[in-house]
């Protein structure tokens, strides 16, 4: 009898965990949808924050900008995102469209002008940074909507935290139009699609 | 007695770092459980959300409860700010059907902040890709990603009203309840709908949520 019980306790601890997993799955699944929007009204951005992006030696003006936003003590997501913009970038070339990459970091504190560059360059060519701090590094953001929290970070603690930041990432116009926005982690083929099927969008 | 102090306490850090995860979050409006009203008008939460097929903001409200027939002038209410003041309308009642119409404010005199929905409405026949459905207690108001303007800022908020509709007019006669931001928040900045598309990386889970 008691057997039993047990044989029946297992097979309804088994269930409860298909469900669990079965859940989680369909959590997932809901959360990895893409949301590529190409502007039926680009969004023109200020005169200060196209400086910034022309700021960079390697971009000129005339050239298309990807922007992603980021920090090198990420340890998955932003490195995700950053081999999604070197692909990007691959493909834009291969497609005679003149872009360059610029990943623009949250973190200032922990990631120097030195650290920015090795890792920037561990992605490929085409891809450069922008490191900006305080009040400077807000409007920078906010031009973006950037949305950046901290958790962790005090007097006494300076160098291990971790940061949560939004993942929307930017395709920019030689005009300083933000044209068409994307999620850096997920929508990279998406963008890709785009440069290979919308020609209309380059010549605009 | 100490266990008293340090219960209050944790309860009071956990009510902070909750406040801390919901309230800066430009997609969610959270409106606290009210039981004096019905479950069917007391707004938990409206959210907003990018459509599966890319194409529409839409903007779901969360009651307590639901109803299938009552007064026939309760509805679910959208108000959007974005150049203008719009409101987007859901029967409160599941089987009353309603044609799926946009609203705009008509210039009024006063200061409507404390109540930004009270008062008269016109219909605008011009915006059409916009759409209303039912959802288990509550509704969805799905609004046309091309008719939003990036570059002009953005708010929403979610109520449940008495409404009466005379030919072109709406008229919101009586809020309910309200799902919008409150007074410690109108020192933010400005909201570009761009916020709404951000999804937020949690690299310490490694997941994302929406």
């Amino acid at each position: 009898m008691k057997e039993a019980d047990n044989t029946r306790l297992g097979m309804f601890q088994r269930h409860c965990f298909s469900f669990v997993i079965i859940v989680l799955l369909a959590v997932v699944q809901a959360d990895i949808r893409a949301a590529t929007i190409t502007l039926s009204r680009p969004v023109a951005l200020q005169a200060e924050t196209v400086a910034h992006l022309e700021q960079v030696n390697t971009i000129s003006a005339s050239q298309w900008k990807l922007v992603v936003f980021g920090f090198t003590h990420c340890k998955d997501i932003c490195p995700m995102s950053l081999a999604n913009l070197s692909m990007l970038i691959k493909t834009a070339t291969a497609e005679q469209i003149d872009i360059s990459g610029i990943f623009v970091t949250i973190d200032p504190d922990r990631d120097t002008a030195s650290i920015l560059s090795d890792y920037t360059k561990s992605f490929g060519a085409g891809i450069t940074y922008l490191r900006f701090e305080g009040e400077e590094l807000e409007r920078f953001k906010n031009a973006f909507e950037v949305e950046v929290i901290f958790y962790t970070k005090n007097a006494g603690n300076q160098t291990n935290y971790q940061v949560d930041h939004s993942t929307t990432a930017f395709l920019i116009d030689p005009a300083g139009r933000i044209r068409v926005i994307f999620d850096a982690l997920k929508d990279a083929p998406d963008v890709a699609r785009i440069f290979r099927d919308n020609r209309e969008l380059f010549k605009s | 007695m100490n266990r008293i102090l340090v219960s209050v306490v944790l309860l009071m850090a956990t009510g902070f770092v909750f406040g801390m995860k919901i309230d800066p979050d430009p997609r969610v409006v959270v409106s606290f459980m009210d039981k004096s009203i019905s479950p069917e008008l007391d707004i938990l939460r409206v959210t907003a959300d990018i459509s599966p097929d890319n194409s529409h903001l839409v903007f779901q409200v969360k009651t307590r409860g639901e109803r299938a027939q009552g007064d026939n002038s309760d509805y679910l209410l959208l108000h959007i700010m974005h150049g203008k003041a719009y409101v987007l309308l859901l029967p409160v009642n599941k089987d009353q059907d309603s044609p799926m119409l946009v609203y705009e404010r008509l210039p009024q005199t006063g200061n409507n902040d404390e109540s930004p929905v009270l008062g008269k409405f016109r219909k605008n026949a011009h915006l059409t890709d916009f759409d209303t459905a039912p959802v288990f207690r509550g509704g969805e108001f799905s609004v046309s990603l091309d008719w939003i303007d990036f570059n002009t800022h953005f708010r929403f908020d979610a109520y449940t009203v008495q409404a009466r509709v005379k030919g072109d007019t709406l008229e919101i006669q009586k809020i309910y309840d309200q799902a919008r931001k409150g007074k410690v928040h109108r020192n933010e900045k400005p909201l570009s709908a761009i916020a709404l598309l951000n999804k937020i990386c949690t690299p310490r889970s490694n997941d994302q949520r929406l």
